[in-house]
């Protein structure tokens, strides 16, 4: 059996996740990367987009986060974000909603605006959520 | 005299009916403190994990990095975000860190600019004649989130856009169920600990520049979001002493309406059965 790592989610919220696994998958700046124990010391920029964790039982489970930070250490993975939630608890109605939100505001948002960044990222972070919940779907 | 017997009585009762409202922000407050000590632990790590990254992270940029949140400029405008609660009926709470934010204004070596986070607080701030130039509501349990975002939001855009040269926060550090200290720290210009970084080599992705870049914000709205929580704490758990202290005197308060009523009743026995026996006395002597 492979060695587990320890994973921890933190947000400025709280606690997500204090757990063992044997393959962490995160959504790094630029692309998907994988940790598994005895990694390398790493700091690593997430963008929004989904963690994934694979047990090792060979369960999987799946997280939906914002942007934030990873950061390898001896004692194993911690994601620093703003925001994570697990895909069986994402509310797909409330989701879909801010998605729909953000379209519109986009849609209506004159390019020089500042609020177009702030749009784009909640479109973005909608969508996320959206996305991971439906790949938890067995 | 009867009249006096119930007004005591009354008194009395309105003395019970205050201390009940005074017993239930009591347990309310309890309740509440417990939970934002939970939050302010939470927020509390994940600052200083996030403290530690960026640590590493600026020990290894290069001598020539500059970011706009690490540079020092002359100091011509200076902000102060005022942190303190929606409510009174917690003691001196809000008047002690807005007394902390006059002394602050008073020495600063420039023309500041207050922003309050609370109803209550920008009331008070606006009685002791601090400029305040933008009111937020206290942070509210459920939206914490949403709502120190919004702060943070406000605070980072005046700084990018040039409009303060430095800003501090002013707020009540927890230090205990029974003691907290108004404190004014400065949030930006950011200032970094010393040392701390982890010498292990590290794996830098992308480069520790664009990391520093990426994590400097979230740096400054993870200590802001740590500073408005530990305010929230301060703030339950001063309402939790001043209403114990209310619950109190009430006990001490009803406890002596009811000896003044015993006494007023036992006048009242006496006088009566004074009337009583004399008016006898009389009815003898006639006989």
């Amino acid at each position: 059996m492979p060695a587990a790592l320890g994973v921890r989610i933190l947000t400025p919220m709280g606690e997500v996740l204090d757990t063992r696994a044997v393959y962490l998958r995160v959504t790094a700046w630029n692309g998907l990367l994988g940790v598994m124990a005895g990694h390398a010391p790493m700091v690593a920029q997430l963008t929004v987009g989904a963690l994934r964790l694979t047990g090792s039982g060979g369960d999987v489970r799946h997280f939906a986060t914002t942007g934030g930070v990873l950061r390898v250490t001896r004692r194993g993975a911690l994601v620093l974000v703003d925001a994570a939630e697990e895909a069986d608890g994402i509310d797909v109605e409330r989701a879909r909603e801010a998605l729909e939100r953000a379209q519109h505001r986009l849609a209506e948002a004159t390019a020089e605006s500042v609020d177009v960044a702030r749009a784009e990222l909640a479109l973005a972070r909608a969508l996320n959520r959206l996305q991971v919940a439906d790949q938890a779907r067995p | 005299m009867p009249e006096n017997l119930r007004i005591l009585r009354r008194k009395r009762e309105i003395v019970g009916e205050i201390q009940q409202i005074t017993r239930a922000m009591k347990l309310v407050s309890a309740a509440k403190l417990k939970r934002a000590l939970t939050w302010r632990e939470a927020t509390r790590e994940y600052f200083s994990e996030i403290e530690t990254a960026l640590a590493v992270v600026l020990a290894r940029v290069g001598p020539g990095f500059t970011h706009r949140y690490l540079t020092e400029r002359p100091v011509e405008r200076l902000g102060l975000l005022l942190v303190a609660g929606d409510k009174g009926l917690c003691g001196a709470f809000n008047a002690n860190v807005v007394g902390a934010a006059r002394e602050f204004v008073r020495r600063a070596p420039a023309h500041v600019q207050t922003m309050t986070v609370g109803t209550r607080t920008a009331e008070m701030a606006q009685r002791a004649r601090l400029n305040v130039v933008r009111e937020f509501p206290a942070v509210h349990e459920r939206r914490r989130g949403a709502d120190v975002q919004e702060v943070g939001r406000h605070i980072l855009g005046a700084w990018d856009a040039g409009k303060l040269d430095a800003v501090h926060v002013c707020y009540s550090q927890f230090i205990s169920r029974v003691s907290s200290r108004p404190v004014v720290e400065r949030v930006l210009p950011a200032q970094m600990p010393e040392g701390a970084s982890d010498p292990e080599p590290q794996i830098l992705e992308p480069g520790a520049g664009e990391l520093a870049v990426a994590l400097l914000p979230q740096y400054v709205l993870a200590r802001l979001f740590q500073a408005l929580l530990a305010s929230a704490a301060a703030e339950h758990s001063a309402r939790l002493m001043a209403m114990t202290a209310a619950t109190d005197n009430a006990q001490d308060m009803i406890e002596q309406l009811t000896r003044h009523v015993n006494r007023a009743r036992q006048a009242q026995v006496t006088r009566e059965l004074l009337d009583v026996v004399s008016g006898a006395d009389a009815l003898q002597s006639q006989r």
